[in-house]
């Protein structure tokens, strides 16, 4: 009896932590995929947590963009955004992040949450929160 | 020569060509410059070789305003002054901080860096700091590793700083003092009065006093105040038998403009990839760079002089801020609390099992770092020394601090933390996040925890114009043909670095003049003869 109740208590801890880790992974991977929700060089150091956070702040802040069709409409202008190439998730991180650079270098800068950082960067945390 | 005044006959009148009040660094810097001339130099200190905690007391006084630390613990008050406990940073003073900066009230120095940069040179001696010390190349000739921030140099450049050992002057001068034939060391002698002639032109002598109840009088020729600058601005305010304000204070200068040279742990910069950002940490014995914003960049933003150092955060979040826990009387207790708190912080490291796998290079890898911002305070009037009605036990009134700061703080440190975020950005090297006091751009005031470097200044300021300054440009006071004042008190502006290195400086440009001055004097009057 006691072996039996020892694996069953061991499965059962084993599935509670495991598949929460594994849901984590999973959506961790989702998310890493989606350019426009996942600020790459934030993310090196910032949870996503704290970014959904970020991009809470932002939409305070900044009530007029407090919707998704508003955000993307930034993110990517309609012209680009119906362009073919932009199927490819490495081209799309690739841009962001260029326009990102572009941002710091036209003081497109912003302070939220103690963080400074770009308009781009402040939207795709506020898309994240949203989605 | 040394006398200790304890022992003289009470009432003793005491004779040179020269007195030099206060064997600190600005002090000994003179003294030393004057030593092996043909000028009797009377070298007057309050205090012994040693700490001695009764003679410490004298410095004791009130502060308001700005939390500061207890005015007793921020200077020394013994042969060598306050390089008894110097951290050795030395750096000098750039080219714009000299310069009149109109968003400046009151900015703007009678000398350029460049009169000064020959003294530089010198003082380096006295400091023990090498001849490269602040050439950025030279040191990364040296060592290829030390990579500065990839910043645009038209905005941002990294400023070295040298290091002393730190010299103890007390302790590397006090032989060659004592045994220089010109120099007569008086220990325990402190002044408590100056007294000028009757149209209060020139300083007659000033009034020694001890412990041992003896009062002693110097007469001399030519006079120098080298207290430090909270004190020098008391033994000139506390003068006011002649003159009710206090000497040289006809324009109500005296203590006016006191400025600290403020630090901040303010900003966390966290890079995309870890670093160990060796050309920035306190790595190297002798050199260190913190990032400092271009001159035309200070003029275009209309901001005050400040650096940048960098500490890892894991390291910073455990050693509190100076101004918090600096709160003994004692400097020796201060100073013990903050070698434990920072030889925790760095030396009893927990290393994480896996970590220790690692090699020894990658665990000095950090991601996020603390900026710890070094910012000249902006001169305010209302920042000032002023006198007590309580005295000391020698019957000088004691000394009344009020720190205060004008909007142009943080201002200026908002401004070089969204420079330096910028640039992060535009390298993509990492992001600045500002901490929570920086965040409400109406809001100008600065968090208690703003520290000061104990490093006092401005409050007998230089000017040509005496309704500007209570020095004139040789550090003589304005109206008094024989009274000058050594040390950072002078200094009209401060600077995003520490003071002693342009103290030393420019002790040693009065030390010069001086000689010059004795030299005229002795030849008009054996032309007289």
């Amino acid at each position: 009896m006691k072996r039996r109740a020892f694996i069953l208590v061991s499965i059962t801890a084993g599935t509670a932590t495991g598949i929460p880790f594994l849901y984590n992974s999973y959506r961790r991977s989702v998310w890493r995929n989606q350019p426009l929700i996942y600020p790459s060089l934030l993310s090196s150091f910032c949870d996503e947590e704290s970014l959904r956070n970020l991009g809470i702040s932002y939409r305070k802040i900044n009530p007029a963009e407090n919707s998704e069709k508003q955000l993307l409409s930034f993110l990517i202008p309609n012209k680009v955004r119906e362009h073919s190439a932009l199927t490819d998730r490495a081209l799309e991180s690739h841009q962001l992040e260029m326009k990102v650079q572009e941002d710091f270098m036209n003081n497109k800068i912003i302070v939220v949450n103690g963080w400074e950082i770009s308009l781009t960067e402040a939207r795709q945390c506020a898309l994240l929160s949203l989605s | 020569m040394h006398i200790d005044a304890r022992f003289l006959e009470n009432n003793s009148l005491i004779e040179g060509d020269i007195c030099i009040i206060g064997a600190g660094a600005a002090g000994l810097s003179i003294a030393l410059e004057l030593m092996n001339t043909p000028y009797k130099v009377i070298l007057l200190e309050g205090g012994g070789f040693q700490y001695d905690d009764r003679i410490q007391e004298l410095y004791r006084g009130k502060t308001t305003g700005q939390p500061y630390y207890p005015i007793k613990s921020s200077e020394l008050h013994y042969f060598g002054g306050t390089t008894g406990h110097w951290g050795g940073m030395c750096s000098p003073f750039d080219p714009v901080i000299f310069l009149k900066r109109p968003w400046i009230a009151k900015s703007g120095w009678p000398i350029t860096r460049e009169m000064l940069m020959p003294y530089y040179d010198r003082a380096r001696f006295n400091l023990d700091i090498g001849i490269y010390g602040f050439d950025l190349d030279y040191w990364q000739k040296q060592d290829p590793t030390l990579k500065s921030f990839p910043f645009d140099e038209n905005v941002i450049w990294t400023k070295i700083w040298n290091f002393s050992p730190p010299t103890r002057f007390g302790e590397k001068y006090r032989n060659t003092i004592v045994n220089a034939k010109n120099i007569h060391l008086y220990t325990y002698a402190n002044v408590v009065d100056i007294t000028a002639n009757e149209e209060i032109s020139c300083v007659n002598s000033v009034t020694v006093k001890n412990y041992a109840g003896k009062t002693n009088n110097v007469t001399a020729s030519h006079f120098v105040l080298a207290c430090a600058g909270i004190q020098n601005a008391r033994v000139l305010l506390a003068a006011n038998k002649q003159s009710p304000k206090g000497l040289g204070n006809d324009n109500d200068l005296v203590g006016r403009y006191f400025m600290e040279h403020l630090e901040i742990k303010s900003a966390e910069l966290w890079l995309k990839q870890k670093s160990e950002l060796k050309l920035y940490m306190f790595a190297s014995p002798r050199v260190q760079g913190e990032l400092a914003i271009m001159p035309q960049k200070q003029i275009e933003y209309e901001i005050l002089n400040g650096i940048v150092s960098f500490t890892p955060l894991e390291i910073a979040k455990k050693i509190p801020s100076y101004i918090t826990k600096w709160t003994n009387t004692d400097p020796r207790e201060d100073q013990k609390y903050f070698d434990q708190a920072t030889y925790e912080a760095r030396g009893n490291r927990i290393v994480h099992f896996f970590e220790s796998f690692k090699s020894e290079e990658t665990r000095k890898m950090h991601q996020s770092f603390q900026m710890i911002m070094r910012l000249e305070q902006a001169p305010n009037p209302l920042s000032r020394v002023t006198l007590c009605n309580e005295k000391d036990e020698l019957g000088v009134p004691r000394a009344a601090l009020h720190w205060a700061f004008t909007s142009l703080e943080k201002k200026s440190i908002r401004k070089i933390y969204e420079i330096i975020g910028q640039q992060a950005g535009i390298t993509g090297i990492g992001r600045v996040k500002l901490m929570d006091e920086l965040l409400d751009e109406k809001d100008e005031s600065l968090p208690v925890t703003t520290s000061g470097g104990w490093h006092h200044m401005g409050t007998t300021r230089m000017s040509d114009d005496p309704k500007n300054g209570v020095v004139n440009a040789d550090c003589r006071i304005h109206g008094i043909q024989n009274l000058y004042i050594a040390g950072s008190s002078c200094f009209p502006t401060g600077s995003g670095v520490n003071p002693t290195y342009t103290i030393v400086a420019l002790s040693i440009r009065l030390a010069d003049h001086l000689k010059e001055v004795l030299k005229e004097n002795k030849r008009l009057s054996n032309g007289k003869k």
